[in-house]
């Protein structure tokens, strides 16, 4: 029952016409509730589906702040599934996009707090995956960065003295090397952090 | 690892120049200005990616939009006559940039390349391709004219 609904998912499409927004809200609750109550039962594939229906389902999804939660608390327990990782990262990734998402998630003190464990841990994850997922989401948040997404980057960087941020300069996987000068970019916009920018021009350019 | 512009894969090489044109246009942040000498023009230029030529015009196009930066003309006649479409476009755009700043020397050899160039292609892609209309074109070169007049 759970698998043949699950393989249902992947075709739904919110721009679909078929779904009204009544549908998405019931679907949205369901994938919620079971992220919620199975996500240590359901099997890795199924798992998956949940997280790129919730993807697919974005633009709707990021009307429910508390997929955010889910998906941190994903993020932040230990899984040893690349994909499910970079999966949950790219949604998360792309629900941070939508504003009034990133207000309601980031405006709780906690759940900074966890984005910021899980991005550290993330960005020295052994999969290079997993880095580069990291990285975007970290773009992600310092393109038109507000205050608290701000804060997010401020901690990260304190916690980790730029550590992993050069380091990733440095991978060894191309895709990593570019998505980190991308993601340095995009925070060195924000006035607290423009002293990256000589940094990324050491790596960048300097023989 | 070596220096990022000059990584072995294309993209890393076209992040690492896209973000040096995102230092560039920041109006308010000159402090990397006396770095820029220190990059190997030449090897961008070159190189054998042509989204790299493309992006590295575009490098060029927002150091020349500084006062105090002043184009080598070689780099801007080569990139006027490379093979690929977009490169040369993007180069035209440049040249329209340098234009509105002044009618400097570099400006009239890309200038005299490009009207070279339209001359032996009289075909309509080919203008289209360049965002010049004919008339345009004869009205940049009277403007060359009237600078080369000058010196």
């Amino acid at each position: 029952m759970l698998g043949s609904t699950l393989d249902a998912i992947p075709s739904l499409d919110e721009k679909d016409a078929r779904l009204d927004a009544e549908h998405v809200k019931g679907l949205t609750d369901c994938l919620l509730h079971m992220v919620d109550v199975n996500v240590s039962k359901l099997p890795s594939r199924s798992l998956k589906t949940v997280i790129v229906s919730l993807q697919r389902l974005s633009v709707l999804a990021a009307r429910k702040p508390e997929i955010g939660d889910k998906l941190l608390l994903l993020l932040h327990s230990a899984s040893s599934d690349a994909d499910i990782v970079r999966l949950a990262l790219q949604t998360l990734d792309k629900l941070l996009r939508n504003l009034v998402f990133r207000k309601v998630c980031l405006g709780r003190p906690e759940l900074r707090e966890t984005l910021v464990k899980v991005l550290k841990r993330r960005l020295t994850d052994l999969r290079w995956e997993v880095r580069d997922s990291a990285l975007e989401l970290l773009a992600t948040l310092g393109t038109d960065a507000d205050q608290d997404a701000t804060n997010v980057v401020q901690e990260l960087i304190n916690d980790n003295d730029d550590e992993a941020l050069v380091s990733c300069l440095q991978d060894s996987e191309a895709y990593v090397r570019a998505s980190a000068v991308t993601t340095i970019a995009a925070i060195s916009k924000i006035p607290t952090f423009r002293a990256l920018r000589r940094l990324l021009f050491d790596k960048v350019s300097v023989s | 690892m070596g220096v990022l512009v000059h990584d072995s894969e294309a993209f890393v090489r076209r992040a690492a120049i896209q973000s040096l044109v995102l230092f560039a246009t920041d109006a308010a942040d000159r402090e990397l200005d006396a770095m820029v000498p220190s990059l190997r023009f030449q090897e961008f230029i070159d190189d054998h990616d042509w989204e790299v030529r493309r992006d590295t015009v575009d490098l060029l196009r927002a150091l020349a939009a500084h006062d105090d930066y002043v184009l080598d003309a070689a780099f801007l006649e080569t990139l006027a006559n490379d093979l690929e479409v977009p490169v040369r476009s993007h180069a035209v755009a440049l040249a329209k940039d340098l234009l509105q700043k002044s009618p400097v020397p570099a400006t009239i050899v890309l200038l005299e390349a490009i009207v070279a160039d339209a001359a032996k292609t009289d075909s309509k892609k080919h203008q289209d391709i360049l965002g010049w209309s004919t008339s345009d074109l004869f009205a940049h070169q009277h403007i060359c004219d009237d600078v080369m007049d000058c010196y």
